[in-house]
């Protein structure tokens, strides 16, 4: 068991799938994922309880459909692909995430419950960011913090989310564009 | 396209402290209740798929069944199929035809149900005296007692 911390993800996942799935292997892909998948869906949902709920989810669902893994792709790619699901599909159940208002008010909610996320410390402009943040598009949101805060590839991104690596590009310029307008702005 | 601020990159969320060694443990105690729940879940399965092939075997078999109606069932009753008394009066006052062999024609049923119908309601509406009534029972002997 002691190797186990220098397998590739990929060799870890074969060696937990060889061992009927084994627990000790699975905490091991735990360690190494759970902070990434927590925070892209945290910076997306932005509540912890939200994120937390997911986070789950994705690792429950891991474990239930480790088969399905094809080994043609990074474990990263697959993890990441069902966290992007999860978090969609609680996005359309969850009516707060629909019609959000980006008129003056709206933004001055948004920023209220974006305060209750982040450190006290957080300056005002970092809250402006992150309630502008929530104004966009699901997808477009998800493509920005993958881009910005995991500086992931567009190959990478688009293995995630099956979009063209152009469309991609286009998506994250547009969410730029208007977060700039947002900070612009104030 | 201009860089875009890397001001936001290491913003900080609240985060329950602890949270992450917890997490993990969440979710074993969740990989295994999922795994407790797979034996159940395929008996629960088993159990109401044969319930529902049994179910729909049983529909198929009532709604393709083609059972005739009993003798008992009201639809073939006299009063709905064969000709009301009326019609049966007009019939016996114009046809060339015997008492006796209206008798043989007719079943007892029938002979009551001439009576008991609206032949009779019809009879107390119109107002007929008992005299008047003796002397059509008298020409149409199958409303006698002798029947």
């Amino acid at each position: 068991m002691n190797g186990i911390k220098s397998l590739s993800d990929e060799d870890l996942f074969r060696e937990f799938l060889k061992e009927n799935k084994s627990e000790a292997y699975f905490r091991e892909i735990l360690q190494r994922f759970k902070q990434k998948v927590y925070w892209q869906i945290r910076r997306l949902l932005m509540s912890h309880d939200d994120a937390d709920e997911v986070c789950q989810i994705v690792f429950i669902k891991l474990w239930k459909n480790a088969e399905q893994f094809k080994f043609n792709s990074k474990l990263s790619s697959f993890i990441f692909r069902i966290a992007y699901n999860e978090s969609m599909t609680f996005i359309k159940s969850q009516k707060r995430f629909s019609s959000l208002d980006v008129s003056e008010e709206g933004l001055r909610k948004l920023e209220s419950r974006i305060e209750d996320e982040l450190m006290p410390e957080s300056s005002e402009i970092e809250k402006q960011f992150f309630a502008a943040l929530l104004t966009l598009p699901e997808k477009q949101r998800l493509v920005f913090n993958y881009r910005y805060f995991e500086e992931m590839s567009y190959t990478d991104i688009s293995e995630i989310t099956g979009t063209s690596e152009g469309g991609l590009k286009a998506n994250y310029h547009i969410a730029v564009e208007k977060l700039k307008k947002f900070l612009v702005k104030d | 396209m201009d860089k875009f601020t890397d001001k936001f990159k290491n913003t900080s969320f609240r985060t329950p402290e602890g949270y992450f060694d917890n997490l993990e443990e969440s979710v074993m105690k969740g990989v295994s209740k999922k795994e407790k729940q797979l034996p159940f879940m395929r008996v629960w399965k088993i159990a109401a798929l044969s319930s529902a092939v049994a179910a729909s075997i049983l529909i198929a078999v009532f709604v393709f069944n083609t059972d005739k109606p009993s003798k008992d069932t009201p639809q073939y009753s006299i009063e709905s199929n064969e000709p009301d008394s009326l019609e049966l009066v007009d019939f016996v006052e114009t046809a060339d035809i015997t008492d006796e062999e209206l008798v043989e024609i007719l079943s007892e049923s029938e002979v009551e149900a001439i009576y008991e119908s609206e032949t009779a309601a019809y009879l107390e509406d119109a107002d007929v005296t008992d005299d008047e009534l003796n002397a059509l029972e008298d020409e149409f002997s199958i409303f006698s007692d002798d029947f």
